[in-house]
């Protein structure tokens, strides 16, 4: 069977552009971006100023990259939660309910083709995004000493969180023919991923550890401030891998399924 | 061409088809028959590989459903039930996208496509978006995408569905054009498509195929007792007691009233006797007039329903 997912990338990633939707939440992915950026630096800019003498003295020394750059790449991050599932609700759950889904299905392409062709086009998507935030990043350059290194780890941090997010939700899109569901779906199953590590405070060391290796957040925070390890990498990988590989399992299931 | 060997899917609890067997000949056109909900989905799905069956084996252009999919699905198109198109493309893009997606190259697409959209009639709206076009011509659309790059094997699940009189019409005779040098499948609830397109007919019902044969064939096989229709001149009575006496007449009904000698008879005869010529012998013979004579078949439309209404009583009996 062909993999060939060339031709639905391209019809996935044409019917993205001529969304009205994909431009709004483009609009407010950035708008929300923007403030968070603002309130960011306003929280910085108060607190030294009230630290002022500590500051003068030697007393308190604030690095304003870790303080300002990193923690702007951790709240846009936790804003992909918001956007992505709007990006990949409609991938397979759409075809599903039109019918599509099953003249695609009976094309020689593989399955494999779909969920690779649809979740690269999200992606791709995601990556845009991602280029059109670079202005955040060059306005806080103009207002304190920043370390492009960590603006390059940063993005690379987004681009991890995207390639798990969306691959969690072109899953979730696979489940059901309703969008609706599953954008909810895909939007309370990476809130829960994301804050994962957060259930384990204050409960036993191994249960802690254990939702601190689940959770995305746990993994992003070390790669936001500069620190790649190759733990966290393998982490992001392998949770797209293992839910696109759920996906494809998923649309094969239909198959055999009773 | 197509061969199903007991064909089986279950899902469940419930038997969608159960050990359907049935062999198609290259250039052939066979009709699906039956009820909503008898299983003519469920086997078109399993033929184009959408699901695979419980039990049972299928075989397309030689190769098998379940291990050889890739080669059946290039052999195939298919239409599904309630054509599913993006309503969001043009009529040109989505045919290049379905091209593409059948594994042609793009050498080969832009030819296809054309070709697709002549012999379906749609090259005056090939910019239009889908969502835009009339049902009829969302149809063809659907059409020229099952026949794109010209596959040995079309199949077609209830093809005019919904469709008004006028373009169901345009719809068959385009089904027709294509059937000349292709295998067809197409599935239907409406009789006189089938007796109007197919070459052969399979009833089925409650997964099982209930009977199967050409339209004529069956037209035979399960009229219970021939009718020939008659119409002479002749003293009424004598002609209804002469045609009476005929070998394999088993009845003679005078159907309309005698309007002065000439009388119109309903001739019921034994099944697979032809007493067409013994009518017309009688008649002539004794110096009457015979006016008119045909014989009537039943219509598919009869046979289906005595059909699906033998396996009722049959089922009724056993529970």
């Amino acid at each position: 069977m062909r993999l060939s997912f060339a031709p639905v990338y391209a019809r996935e990633l044409r019917g993205y552009f001529q969304n009205p939707g994909v431009y709004v939440t483009l609009a407010v992915f950035l708008g929300v971006s923007g403030l968070l950026v603002y309130g960011t630096v306003a929280e910085f800019t108060r607190f030294c100023m009230s630290q002022r003498l500590r500051i003068q003295y030697g007393m308190l020394s604030m690095n304003y990259t870790e303080w300002v750059v990193s923690n702007t790449f951790g709240l846009i991050s936790f804003l992909f939660l918001f956007v992505i599932p709007m990006l990949t609700m409609r991938l397979f759950a759409e075809e599903k309910k039109t019918g599509t889904f099953e003249l695609l299905a009976t094309c020689p392409i593989s399955d494999w083709g779909l969920v690779l062709g649809k979740y690269f086009a999200a992606m791709t998507v995601v990556v845009v995004f991602m280029i059109l935030s670079v202005g955040f990043p060059i306005i806080l350059s103009r207002l304190g000493q920043t370390e492009w290194k960590i603006v390059a780890s940063g993005y690379a941090a987004l681009f991890m969180v995207g390639l798990a997010c969306t691959a969690f939700g072109t899953f979730a899109s696979t489940l059901t023919e309703n969008q609706i569901i599953a954008g909810v779906v895909t939007f309370f199953g990476l809130l829960a991923f994301y804050l994962m590590d957060i259930f384990g405070v204050g409960s036993m060391n191994w249960l802690s550890e254990v939702l601190n290796t689940l959770s995305i957040r746990a993994h992003m925070e070390r790669l936001i401030r500069g620190r790649v390890l190759t733990d966290d990498l393998v982490y992001f990988v392998l949770f797209a891998v293992g839910f696109l590989f759920l996906a494809n399992y998923v649309l094969e299931s239909r198959r055999w399924r009773v | 061409m197509i061969k199903a060997r007991s064909l089986t899917k279950i899902y469940g609890t419930t038997t969608a088809i159960a050990g359907l067997t049935f062999d198609l000949e290259a250039g052939e056109v066979l009709g699906f028959l039956g009820p909503n909900g008898a299983g003519k989905t469920t086997t078109m799905r399993i033929l184009t590989c959408y699901i695979q069956p419980t039990e049972g084996q299928a075989e397309v252009a030689g190769f098998d459903v379940a291990t050889q999919s890739a080669e059946v699905r290039r052999r195939i198109g298919y239409l599904p039930e309630g054509v599913p198109l993006y309503h969001d493309m043009t009529v040109r893009a989505y045919l290049k996208f379905m091209a593409a997606a059948k594994g042609y190259g793009r050498a080969l697409r832009n030819e296809y496509v054309q070709n697709a959209m002549e012999q379906t009639g749609i090259t005056n709206v090939a910019g239009r978006l889908i969502g835009h076009l009339s049902k009829g011509y969302r149809q063809r659309v659907g059409l020229a995408q099952a026949i794109l790059g010209d596959p040995k094997v079309l199949i077609l699940d209830e093809p005019t569905i919904g469709l008004d009189p006028a373009q169901v019409h345009e719809i068959r005779e385009l089904i027709k054009q294509m059937a000349h040098k292709r295998t067809v499948i197409l599935s239907t609830h409406i009789l006189p498509e089938v007796s109007m397109t197919c070459t052969r007919v399979i009833i089925i019902n409650r997964g099982r195929i209930v009977a199967q044969g050409t339209p004529e064939k069956l037209t035979s096989e399960l009229q219970s007792e021939g009718m020939t229709r008659v119409v002479a001149k002749g003293p009424i009575n004598d002609m209804r007691v002469k045609l009476d006496a005929l070998p394999g007449v088993t009845g003679v009904y005078v159907k309309s009233k005698p309007d002065g000698n000439v009388a119109e008879f309903e001739i019921k005869s034994r099944r697979g006797a032809d007493v067409r010529s013994a009518v017309a012998s009688a008649i002539v013979g004794s110096g009457w007039e015979l006016l008119e004579l045909h014989s009537e078949g039943m219509t598919l439309e009869e046979i289906f329903l005595k059909v699906i209404a033998s396996e009722k009583e049959v089922q009724e009996y056993a529970a």
